[in-house]
């Protein structure tokens, strides 16, 4: 068999081993076409699950607009009720979408290891802290990027406006040459075809353990979002602790 | 086990097409080709790796490669976690979290259009990937020809194996962009392009032509070379064994999953239609809420009853002292100031032999501009600070090098009767950019500094007879260490006498909700002596008092102002409209009538219009009903502009009749109140804006020194530019007040941009940020009832995406939308925390710098067309309460090409670039681009520049016609359609409701001052210093019938309003009254 694959691999014509050539190339066709209709169908379906995804944005946005034309409707008619046009619908926290807890010598919360960069140490404090420290020979090992990421839901976040918070604490954190680089706090997306970083602004240099905090309002459909931080195109130590991600929903 | 082989070349037998002969289009666009792709071009370090990869080195390197119809290469589109999501800000790829892997597949296209799309034609890969097209252009002969490209974006064209061509470049794929000469051989002649997608468009368009240009004719296409490589020709199956039953066991479970699809996909049209229905309803009840509310308003307006009651009346004719004496045009003399001057209260004017002939108003500028604006060239061009010289066709211009002067004194003779010299005299001058020492027969009278409002500067020691009228004028440069492009009296500039006992100013506030009139009126006293007085205020509409406030009385004492307020409940009263169901632009005049000691000293007339415009949930409304914001912040031009009422009255009509009701002035745009004056007498909304100073130096260059090198919030509200702000924000306001049309304010631009809007930059953005908020705050708190926005403060382009200022600002303001429909258009409300969105800026123009300064060919005038009907129909569609477009003014009424029918000139592409490249003159425009303005006189209201730039390469708001009375006033193009077909219909704009005439004296009436006097009850007195050929040029109130005299001379006339003529191009058909010593004649 061996002395007929390699005849059949140096281009000895059609030669086939038990099979009738015209069958296997049937099956092969429709083994062919099977894809091409399941690409067909998860196309159609996909296109379909999109577009009722942007309906439902679509009635949500309808349905607190029309709340808020009902309120304003109300405040012509009985100008001493008080105003609620803003924001009509109101917005309380309804899910902690992520909430991570460094736990001293465990691996990440999600289970992941840690990279080398990046360790669960004890502060001075007596609590875990994520420590990120670069130094100079780290940052050209890992290109300045020591970002520790995490994904989010996005079927739980898309649409909603996310809450971020975090303390941080920095030693050393060097000015960063680039503006989009330094101590990072930041959500990613993709929506529309574009890239989106909203975040926190962390500074540099060294300061003690300070809340930090940003809100995003993440689009409906977004492909993919993440939680991101650390330290990038710098060097220095970093902490992070309480690292939290809420989601608000309209009451 | 029973592997198979797979038959070599089997599958592709069905590619017999390719083997087909194609022609070429009448153009010589090939329209057919054989496309593969999609190839990812990552994006690394700011440019596109799909640019140097070669994607093709398997089959040779894509220089060679012989790809067949059906063959296909799996393509791995990496998501390297660490690069993609950790690396922020470092690539920007596709969006998945997991590598894919794909199929790139080759296959036959034909191409409707010259123009290639590939847009739609790799599924979900639509940016930042490569692909190719090949094919095989049969020659008969030997022959040398051209390759024309366009390509969207970069693009490497070889052909027979030799790269002809490349461009690493974002780009749009124009035809004929790049044209390349070559060499086809007999035979078979393999053409292959790449191109790469950045963002946005994809396509491409290649033609052949010979070295005359002209299509071939004797070539074909193919889409593969004749003789097949047995190896190669097999590309799209693997030659390997196969298990037959593991495969269709494969199958089986793929047709089980394809049923498992179909099932998923029955559900979600299910959904679908329960969604539809949902939709249906909730659309229905929110056009019964709107119903609902404009019918609530209505309700509860119709509860209110008129106090005082309206009347009826004549109005009773006064005889008073005021008077209004426009002093523009070239009677100054100017001559250079130096900077000591500037803190010297003395009067220290140049020699007056080094003084030289002026004309008021004037635009200074920086130097810089001077080409801008004159019609001027650089003797060396890359030098605009250069010596110039005359441009072709103007040698017989001079420019007056006081134009680019810091500091001048200007200086007029002023004749006063002897009556009017024991009036109040006041200097006013309607738009100052810098700062203003008056003097009077040497005297020093005051000073202005600031960069917008009314200068009013009471003069003194005015004498009977002539007196001299001085003035220092510097620009603001060294105040704010800022880059300032233009400056000086750019507004007109008056003599106004009254009684010295007089109305100073008055305001009307009108609410529709309430049924409100409100006035505040500042009365003065400069006499010695305190008065009496009674105020006596009434509303007048077509020559009938129609509503009276109630009469008040006070003490005034001398040399003291006082404002006294008063209201009414006035339901009856006409309202200001911008036309149809919002009725017409009523104006009404409110007539102050002041009584000194019993007599009557004082008559003052201001117009105003009875309207309310305000934010309901996350709407506008104006009286009541709903209205949307369709605007335009398109007027580029320095000579067309706002600056100019003439081209205002040909474009605003233009721009209604495709769907704009609202003008946004930039704040590099005119600041006079004249524009605001036009809007509201025929009915267009205006959105007006003005930036408060937020640093004392130029912040950023040093802005990697840190924190340091800008004031904080805190500092700088104890600053003395900050004052400043606020001085220039209360006369803006106060300036806004009696003028219906403004609906939006605004007091900032784009403090969040893409350039800025960096973490480094969030401290220093944020405190930006909060100053733009307090300014708004502060404006809100003058006027509670300007419905207040910030431009661009919803973090244009930028990361910030939220509104930082709390309380949020009435309106959230996003620039250019258009970019992100699914994130800041779709379901605005909810993204704008319900207030109502404002695209301050959308749909950048697009034949100028972010494209290549292409012009308004018709390839790139198409494709913004579709653009506007995409974008446009979908603000529509989502009822997006305010867009403002960046513009059709800008897009519309201009065709850059070989015809000439694109602009009203005639001006072809040719003619066009042979003046600007070579010099050569164009015979219908001498002086191209520049054409002379015939103004029938240097006096009256209004800057007058001696020339109008009619660039017909530039914009469409270049090649709007409104001086010239033998030619059209404008060309439509697709742009023009796309806008009117897309936008929510408009009324037509109202005509003006005021009058003009032309005084002629003669040479002889040089500096002479003509007076008008209306001869209605109402009256009102204008007077009008002749130019040096002896013309007065009066804007007029109102028509009607006038008494017109100088010295001695006197005539009756009779002068119609302006009306459908004001949108006619010239000046032709202007009133004009002789008034000679031998002539006298009435229109």
């Amino acid at each position: 068999m061996k002395a007929l694959l390699l005849a059949g691999a140096v281009g000895l014509g059609t030669l086939c081993l038990g099979a009738d050539p015209a069958s296997n190339d049937k099956a092969l066709e429709q083994h062919a076409g099977a894809q091409r209709l399941l690409s067909e169908a998860t196309r159609r379906l996909t296109d379909q699950q999109d577009a009722n995804r942007k309906a439902r944005a679509a009635i949500r946005n309808l349905r607190n607009v029309v709340g808020q034309q009902e309120s304003v409707l109300q405040s012509i008619e009985n100008p001493a009720l008080p105003h609620a046009w803003r924001p009509a619908v109101q917005q309380s926290v309804s899910a902690v979408v992520l909430n991570l807890t460094f736990r001293e010598g465990r691996p990440l919360p999600d289970g992941r290891k840690l990279p080398a960069w990046a360790a669960i140490a004890r502060d001075s404090d007596g609590r875990p802290a994520l420590k990120i420290e670069v130094d100079a020979a780290t940052k050209e090992q890992t290109k300045g990027i020591n970002n520790l990421v995490f994904g989010l839901p996005a079927d739980r976040v898309a649409g909603k406006r996310l809450v971020c918070r975090a303390m941080v604490k920095a030693e050393g954190v060097e000015k960063p040459a680039s503006a989009t680089s330094g101590g990072k706090f930041v959500v990613h997306y993709r929506c529309g075809g574009k890239s989106r970083w909203p975040g926190a602004s962390i500074g540099c240099g060294t300061f003690d353990w300070k809340p930090v905090r940003f809100e995003v309002d993440v689009p409906d459909g977004v492909s993919g979002v993440f939680l991101a931080f650390g330290l990038q195109g710098t060097t220095g130590v970093i902490y992070f602790r309480d690292v939290k991600v809420e989601a608000m929903a309209e009451d | 086990m029973r592997p198979v082989w797979l038959c070599l070349g089997v599958l592709l037998s069905a590619a017999t097409a390719c083997a087909d002969d194609y022609r070429l289009d009448a153009q010589g666009f090939i329209r057919d080709w054989l496309v593969g792709g999609p190839y990812p071009s990552y994006w690394v370090g700011g440019a596109p790796r799909g640019f140097p990869d070669d994607f093709l080195a398997a089959l040779g390197g894509e220089a060679n490669a012989e790809p067949r119809d059906g063959f296909s290469q799996e393509v791995e589109f990496v998501a390297d976690k660490a690069k993609l999501i950790a690396g922020i800000g470092s690539t920007n790829e596709w969006g998945y979290t997991a590598t894919k892997r794909v199929h790139a597949v080759w296959k036959a296209l034909h191409s409707e259009q010259a123009r290639v799309s590939l847009g739609e034609s790799f599924g979900p890969f639509k940016e930042h990937i490569a692909a190719y097209a090949l094919c095989y252009v049969v020659s008969t002969d030997r022959k040398r020809i051209r390759v024309r490209v366009g390509s969207d974006d970069d693009h490497k064209l070889f052909l027979n194996g030799v790269r002809i061509g490349s461009v690493n470049a974002a780009q749009d794929d124009m035809a004929d962009k790049f044209v390349y000469e070559a060499n086809l051989q007999p035979g078979l002649n393999r053409l292959m392009l790449k191109v790469v997608n950045r963002t946005q468009g994809f396509g491409y368009c290649v033609a052949l032509t010979d070295m005359r240009n002209a299509p071939l004719r004797d070539v074909t296409i193919r889409l593969e070379a004749p003789r097949r490589k047995p190896a190669a020709q097999n590309q799209s199956r693997p030659s390997m064994p196969v298990d037959r039953e593991k495969l269709e066991a494969q199958t089986r479970a793929i047709h089980a999953q394809i049923a498992s699809q179909e099932q998923a996909l029955a559900t979600a049209r299910a959904e679908a239609a329960r969604l539809a229905g949902e939709t249906e309803g909730l659309d229905r009840r929110r056009a019964e809420l709107y119903r609902a509310i404009e019918a609530a308003y209505a309700a509860r307006r119709a509860k209110l009853a008129s106090n005082p009651r309206p009347v009826d009346d004549p109005v009773a004719p006064a005889q008073v002292a005021r008077c209004r004496r426009c002093l523009n045009g070239d009677q100054w003399l100017m001559g250079v100031g130096d900077s000591a001057m500037e803190k010297d209260e003395g009067r220290t004017p140049p020699d007056p032999k080094s003084m030289t002939p002026g004309v008021l108003p004037m635009i200074g500028m920086n130097e810089y501009f001077r080409t801008w604006y004159y019609p001027v060239a650089l003797r060396d061009a890359k030098n605009p600070y250069g010596k110039l010289r005359p441009h072709p066709g103007w040698e017989q211009y001079t420019f007056n090098p006081l134009l680019c002067a810091k500091r001048l004194w200007m200086r007029t003779q002023v004749e006063l009767a002897a009556r009017t010299a024991a009036d109040a005299c006041t200097l006013v001058c309607e738009h100052l950019n810098g700062s203003l020492h008056a003097y009077f027969n040497g005297q020093y009278c005051g000073q202005f500094s600031g960069n917008i409002g009314l200068v009013e500067i009471p003069l003194k020691a005015a004498r009977p007879g002539n007196n001299t009228l001085e003035l220092f004028v510097a620009a603001p440069v060294e105040l704010i260490s800022q880059f300032r492009d233009t400056w000086g009296i750019q507004g007109d500039v008056y003599l106004e006498t009254a009684s010295p006992v007089n109305v100073a100013s008055a305001t009307v506030r009108t609410s529709w909700r309430n049924g409100t009139l409100a006035s505040t009126t500042e009365l003065e006293n400069r006499s010695p002596n305190a008065a009496k007085v009674r105020l006596e205020q009434y509303c007048v509409l077509d020559g009938r008092v129609r509503y009276r406030l109630p009469a008040q009385q006070t003490r005034l004492a001398a040399g003291t102002r006082m404002a006294l307020e008063n209201s009414g409940l006035w339901l009856e009263a006409r309202t200001w409209g911008i036309g149809g169901a919002y009725g017409p632009p009523v104006l009404y005049q409110l007539v102050s009538d002041l009584y000194a000691d019993g007599r009557l000293v004082d008559r003052r007339v201001t117009p105003f219009g009875f309207r309310e415009f305000w934010v309901a949930g996350s709407d506008f409304y104006l009286n009541g009903k709903r209205i949307i914001l369709q605007g335009d912040v398109g007027f580029e031009s320095k000579t067309a502009g706002l600056a100019n009422r003439r081209s205002c009255e040909v474009i605003f009509a233009l721009l209604r009749a495709d769907g704009i009701n609202t003008i946004r002035s930039h704040d590099s745009d005119y600041w006079s109140p004249a524009f605001l004056r036009l809007c509201d007498q025929v009915g267009m909304l205006a959105y007006v804006q003005m930036y408060p100073i937020l640093h004392e130096k130029r912040p950023l260059g040093n802005f990697t020194t840190g924190k340091q090198s800008y004031l904080s919030y805190d500092e700088w509200l104890k600053h003395p530019l900050h004052q400043r702000n606020l001085e220039n924000y209360a006369r803006w306001v106060k300036m806004l007040g009696n003028h219906p049309s403004v609906a939006i304010a605004s007091t900032d631009n784009e403090i969040f941009t893409q350039a800025w809007d960096t973490l480094e930059k969030l401290d220093f953005n944020l405190r930006n940020d909060r100053l733009g908020a307090f300014y708004e705050r502060y404006v809100k708190s003058l006027e509670p009832s300007l419905v207040m926005t910030r431009d661009g403060d919803e973090g244009t382009w930028g990361r910030k995406g939220k509104w930082q200022e709390d309380p949020p600002c009435d309106t959230a303001n996003y620039h250019y939308p258009d970019f992100t429909i699914e994130e800041f258009v779709a379901n605005w409300p909810t993204v704008y925390g319900f207030r109502p969105a404002v695209f301050g800026e959308t749909l950048y123009h697009s034949y100028g710098a972010w494209d290549d300064w292409i012009g308004a060919v018709s390839v790139q005038v198409h494709k913004k067309a579709l653009k506007v009907r995409q974008v446009a129909s979908r603000y529509r569609s989502e009822a997006v309460p305010a867009q403002i477009y960046m513009g059709l003014v800008l897009d519309g009424f201009i065709r850059f090409d070989a015809s000439g029918e694109g602009n009203p000139w005639h001006i072809t592409e040719s003619m066009h670039n042979a003046c600007l490249n070579r010099g050569t003159p164009i015979a219908a425009v001498p002086g191209y681009p520049w054409a002379r303005v015939p103004w029938p006189s240097l006096s009256g209201p209004g800057l007058k520049l001696p020339a109008t730039r009619i660039d017909v390469k530039r914009s469409g708001i270049h090649a709007i016609n409104w001086f010239d009375a033998g030619r059209p006033t404008h060309v439509r193009n697709e742009v023009n359609d796309a806008y009117r077909d897309s936008l929510l219909p408009q009324p037509p704009l109202a005509l003006p409701s005021d009058a003009e005439c032309l005084v002629e004296l003669g040479p002889a009436g040089k500096g002479r001052v003509v007076r008008i006097s209306a001869l209605d009850s109402l009256g009102g007195r204008l007077e009008q210093v002749a130019d040096n050929a002896g013309t007065a040029w009066f804007d007029l109130p109102r028509p009607g019938r006038f008494r017109v005299e100088c010295d001695a001379r006197v005539v009756e006339v009779q002068i119609a309003g302006r009306g459908a003529r004001s949108t006619r191009p010239g000046f032709a058909e202007i009133p004009r009254v002789t008034l000679s010593p031998d002539r006298e004649t009435q229109p």
